[in-house]
């Protein structure tokens, strides 16, 4: 890669195994571009240019909000899950069903909604009698700990209650933004392909759990759940996947009991580092 | 493409520090993104473009390091490098492989006249 003006002569893209997507720039470094290779040289050499160091962490702003929210769910008992996936792969739904489950349970419910656009799936959730805030990132692929901190504020949740964030559906932006939730849940459906957590490794390094829907289509697929099994264990070591069906409601019991059973007060940083 | 909302990030950095220096414009912005990181770079650099229009940094050369990816392998117990996230150890062929390198993101430095 030329240092000076850091256009890689071979884009990261790769077709394939071995074949490289072109960078879109060239090479040229033009009349007054002089061709210095030295990352620390610069163009100081010209003796007009200064050198600000900055040393500064990009997503450092993220993660400390996302560390006040994660304090402030911890102080008042608060469960948050961040609920993560392709699209179409059945958050809504499961959440939907997730909800109806856990009703019985005095504490109080509520949920985050992330799309780019429309307030379809909060009034799903509002179907359930759940209240729903529905954030909608417009341009933006992903929810962050900013968006997240002004929905908790307005949702004035109490002590004890549970707290989903449904994200908007991509496997790749949201996994670098922490939220500051207490556990992160990601979800897979059986057609997606059993090397998912090869393709995307950043979200699935972070999932604290992985649910594998619409087993009910395993029949008709040639889905192997050992295959999801050997490429997660890849990526993440000691994985906990649950198989379930959110419309049929084949193993939904070990889904709720997983949520029942966390602890609010157990904060879970986002990526071990 | 959460290189846009990086880009933006990273401006915002460049701005708040340009409130303590006295300087005319940015002519350079030194990146650091860990092969390891989940940052495209050229995605990135595509952004910055945009982004870096009509500001005090319009114009400037993004120089971007690439640091590679390490990691320590639980099978050999032996550090190897990291291709990818999920890839074997280089000694041992087996794994799995913890990433300890490889996943900065940081602006380094900026070069001001």
């Amino acid at each position: 890669m030329c240092m000076t003006c850091g256009c890689s002569e071979e884009g990261q893209a790769r077709i394939g195994q071995s074949r490289r997507i072109p960078s879109m720039r060239s090479h040229d470094h033009g009349k007054d571009h002089p061709h210095i290779h030295d990352p620390l040289h610069g163009l100081s050499g010209e003796g007009m240019n200064r050198r600000v160091s900055l040393e500064a962490d990009i997503l450092e702003k993220n993660n400390r909000l996302a560390g006040k929210n994660r304090e402030y769910f911890a102080a008042h008992s608060i469960l948050s899950l961040n609920l993560l996936s392709s699209p179409g792969s059945g958050k809504t739904t499961l959440l939907v069903e997730t909800i109806r489950a856990l009703m019985k349970d005095k504490a109080q419910i509520r949920v985050i909604e992330g799309d780019q656009a429309s307030e379809l799936d909060a009034d799903r959730i509002r179907d359930t009698g759940v209240r729903a805030l529905q954030i909608n990132t417009g341009k933006g692929c992903h929810l962050d700990a900013h968006m997240v901190a002004h929905a908790v504020q307005e949702l004035d949740l109490s002590p004890g209650s549970l707290l989903f964030i449904e994200n908007v559906g991509n496997l790749v932006c949201p996994a670098l933004f922490d939220l500051g939730e207490t556990f992160r849940v990601v979800l897979l459906s059986v057609t997606e392909g059993e090397d998912k957590p090869l393709k995307y490794p950043h979200m699935f390094l972070g999932a604290d759990v992985v649910l594998l829907n619409k087993i009910d289509l395993l029949p008709y697929l040639r889905f192997r759940v050992d295959r999801l099994k050997e490429s997660l264990e890849r990526v993440r070591p000691g994985s906990v996947i649950l198989p379930v069906s959110a419309q049929t409601g084949e193993g939904m019991d070990a889904w709720i009991e997983w949520v029942r059973s966390r602890e609010p007060s157990v904060p879970i940083p986002m990526i071990p580092d | 493409m959460h290189e846009l909302a990086l880009s933006e990030e990273i401006l915002t950095i460049l701005t708040e520090n340009s409130r303590r220096e006295r300087f005319e414009r940015i002519v350079q912005v030194t990146l650091e993104v860990g092969k390891l990181s989940g940052v495209e770079p050229e995605s990135l650099r595509f952004c910055l473009d945009l982004v870096f229009r009509g500001t005090v940094a319009d114009g400037a050369r993004v120089v971007i390091l690439e640091p590679p990816g390490e990691g320590w392998c639980f099978g050999c117990g032996a550090s190897t490098d990291l291709p990818e996230i999920g890839a074997s150890c280089l000694h041992c062929g087996g794994g799995p492989v913890d990433r300890m390198k490889g996943s900065e993101f940081r602006v380094l430095a900026m070069d001001v006249i």
